[in-house]
């Protein structure tokens, strides 16, 4: 097997809640023995509702954190190891796109002042003049053009679509091999979605980036990672993984199958006949006491004793990875299961 | 008087201006809307749009520094720009209550829900305690909460779905006709928005409730809607039944909007997005104001004039586009 460009082995991230006179400090596992790899060029789709670890799992990649346990490779070394040269590489080699654009961008600064910093750090440029020169090019890139009437404004001069551009555009300045992609159109207008979206499977094409995006939302991860993987999450763990289409068409896990019964469906005829959810409660696990076994048994339609005993692995199923005892007795799922019409 | 009965509320040709230093921003833009007793009325837009702006004018809550240029706002006949503040102190929340954007929010985090309650009806002068807090654990039952955990809880110790629920129930206390919902599960996860919809449409179905409800999604109003309005650029641009908009939109935008969508069940080629970005709206383009991102502007027919009638084509379905044999095209 080819090396992988990330590889994430047992991974887990503890996080201590502030303790108070009569509290106890609580642990939060918020990341929970993850193993996972991506390949150069890949996209891979994170999946889960806020609180499921997603972000976590998203900042040890770019090393804003360091894992509790377990390692992070990345082109084969391990990331905790890496010093000097190697460390600025991949510190450099994986990009982050976050939610929130206008948090992102020092509200101070214009936009050339923001941009030029890390090329200029990571020395791809000589000099500001030719800073300008390679920003210039990048934003006609990311599609805002001219580029030269943006360089100069400053973040709130900036619409949310087009500062989400600029991300992408700060991304790229320093030619990744990776981007992990948080949230990047969940706070920008339905109508512009696509557009971005567009834009990073054309970077994902063009330049062989992979990307990690993270979402909790299943049609845009199904829009944007359709030739690539998925890794559906739930509260630290990761409970169904695989080819995206294989896994969106066949879901296996019975949370990935009450998440898609809850996507809202456009069509009015087919909405209207859509049953209930298929869960038992609403409610999320306390993540510093988490259900014993497997973590979303006091949710589900099919847990058995087994269930609140035991942790199910996460284990091959027809070609997918799934974390379920009862996996191949869960009903398929079809679409006209859940619409009647 | 036939139309008074059918029509809970009027907006008649509303503007909105925010005067800014240099400049006037037309937020809303000489709109006429009806709203029918017992529907579910969905408003679409991206943000700067106007819906909420429009919305804050059912309440004559229009905040500073924007203002209530033109138009009337009728409720059962009674035009409440007129009312003086006692009159609109209580006909917001006993005829017409709100559930705001990020209600979650609008909990006050120091005090227990049954006190917020209390203090809630003491302003309407609903009394006495037990009767307000009977009814006030029905209708916590009714939105699928325990009362006895919810009443004595603070907001922080309830999760997000729950403070939106308990907001919902809120809501209703003083048995308002219509329920304006201001995104209500934007900031929710999937399956509690799913559930949080479940619970509204129930609302909606067992008390005949009226919901104006606003939303930057049109994908969740497929299955909550009667009819729809789509608000593009401070204009309502189409408004017809929920089977009008999804099934035949007369108005590009429209068309755009659900066409770039991402969706589970469709085929991801089929997605496009608009080109383009909306309107600065102190700086508007003459004539349509979609014209710069549409497909289907001609020279000479899309630009120069303003008039912006909505046009009935069918029954009760009216666009603002003058290109609209070409929409479904």
């Amino acid at each position: 097997m080819e090396q992988p460009l990330l590889a994430l082995d047992h991974v887990r991230m503890d996080f201590q809640s502030r303790g108070g006179l009569l509290k106890k400090r609580a642990t939060v596992r918020a990341v929970d023995d993850v193993t996972l790899r991506l390949d150069e060029g890949e996209i891979l789709a994170v999946v889960g509702e806020s609180g499921c670890g997603k972000t976590t799992l998203g900042r040890m990649v770019v090393g804003l954190l360091h894992p509790t346990a377990g390692t992070i490779r990345f082109r084969g070394a391990d990331v905790r190891t890496l010093r000097g040269d190697a460390y600025a590489a991949y510190r450099r080699g994986v990009q982050m796109v976050h939610q929130d654009s206008y948090a992102a961008l020092n509200p101070a600064r214009t936009i050339f002042q923001s941009l030029s910093v890390p090329l200029l750090h990571h020395k791809l440029v000589g000099s500001r003049a030719a800073a300008r020169e390679r920003l210039e090019e990048l934003l006609t890139l990311v599609g805002l053009v001219p580029p030269d009437q943006f360089l100069d404004k400053y973040p709130h001069q900036l619409s949310g679509g087009q500062r989400q551009r600029l991300l992408l555009a700060r991304a790229l300045s320093v030619q990744p091999n990776l981007i992990v992609a948080d949230e990047p159109v969940s706070m920008v207008d339905v109508s512009l979605r696509i557009s971005l979206l567009d834009l990073m499977s054309e970077m994902n094409r063009r330049f062989q980036i992979a990307f990690i995006y993270i979402t909790h939302d299943l049609a845009t991860a199904r829009y944007i990672a359709s030739h690539g993987r998925i890794a559906v999450m739930y509260p630290g763990k990761v409970v169904e993984t695989g080819n995206l289409n294989t896994v969106l068409s066949n879901p296996r896990h019975p949370y990935l199958q009450a998440l898609l019964a809850a996507v809202p469906i456009p069509d009015p005829r087919v909405a209207r006949n859509m049953k209930e959810l298929p869960l038992r409660s609403l409610d999320m696990p306390d993540p510093t006491n988490p259900p014993p076994g497997c973590r979303f048994h006091p949710r589900c339609l099919y847990a058995q004793e087994r269930c609140s005993q035991e942790e199910p692995p996460l284990a091959a199923l027809d070609g997918e990875m799934v974390a379920c005892h009862y996996a191949e007795q869960v009903p398929t799922w079809e679409w006209q299961s859940v619409s009647a019409g | 008087m036939s139309a008074m009965q059918d029509h809970v509320m009027q907006l008649e040709h509303i503007s909105v201006e925010f005067r800014l230093p240099k400049r006037t921003l037309h937020a809303v833009d000489d709109v006429s809307l009806n709203v029918r007793r017992g529907e579910i009325l969905g408003i679409v837009g991206e943000s700067g749009s106007g819906k909420t702006t429009l919305s804050s004018t059912m309440l004559n809550f229009v905040s500073a520094p924007g203002h209530i240029t033109s138009g009337r706002v009728l409720y059962e006949g009674r035009d409440i720009l007129a009312l003086d503040e006692e009159e609109l102190r209580q006909y917001r929340w006993r005829d017409v209550a709100t559930v705001f954007q990020a209600a979650q929010n609008s909990l006050n985090p120091v005090l227990k829900v049954k006190e917020q309650i209390l203090d809630t009806a003491a302003a309407h002068d609903e009394f006495p305690e037990s009767r307000v807090l009977s009814k006030a654990r029905d209708l916590l039952r009714f939105v699928r909460l325990e009362p006895d955990q919810v009443l004595e809880a603070y907001p922080h110790q309830l999760s997000g779905g729950m403070k939106q629920r308990t907001i919902i129930a809120l809501s209703l206390l003083l048995d308002p006709k219509i329920l304006l919902l201001d995104e209500p599960t934007t900031a929710l996860d999937v399956i509690t928005q799913a559930y949080v919809m479940n619970i509204l449409r129930r609302v909606h179905d067992e008390l005949q409730i009226t919901m104006v409800f606003l939303t930057h999604d049109v994908c969740i109003m497929g299955k909550i809607a009667d009819r729809i309005a789509v608000m593009y650029a401070g204009q309502i641009v189409e408004l017809g039944s929920v089977e009008d908009i999804f099934y035949h939109p007369l108005h590009p935008y429209t068309r755009g909007l659900i066409n770039a969508a991402p969706s589970l069940t469709d085929d991801v080629s089929l997605r496009k997005a608009i080109p383009g970005t909306p309107p600065d709206l102190t700086n508007l383009p003459e004539g349509c104001r979609f014209a710069p991102r549409c497909g289907l502007c001609t020279d000479g027919r899309c630009e120069g004039d303003r008039d912006g009638e909505l046009i009935e084509v069918e029954e009760g379905h009216y666009t603002i586009c003058c290109q609209y044999q070409d929409v479904g095209a």
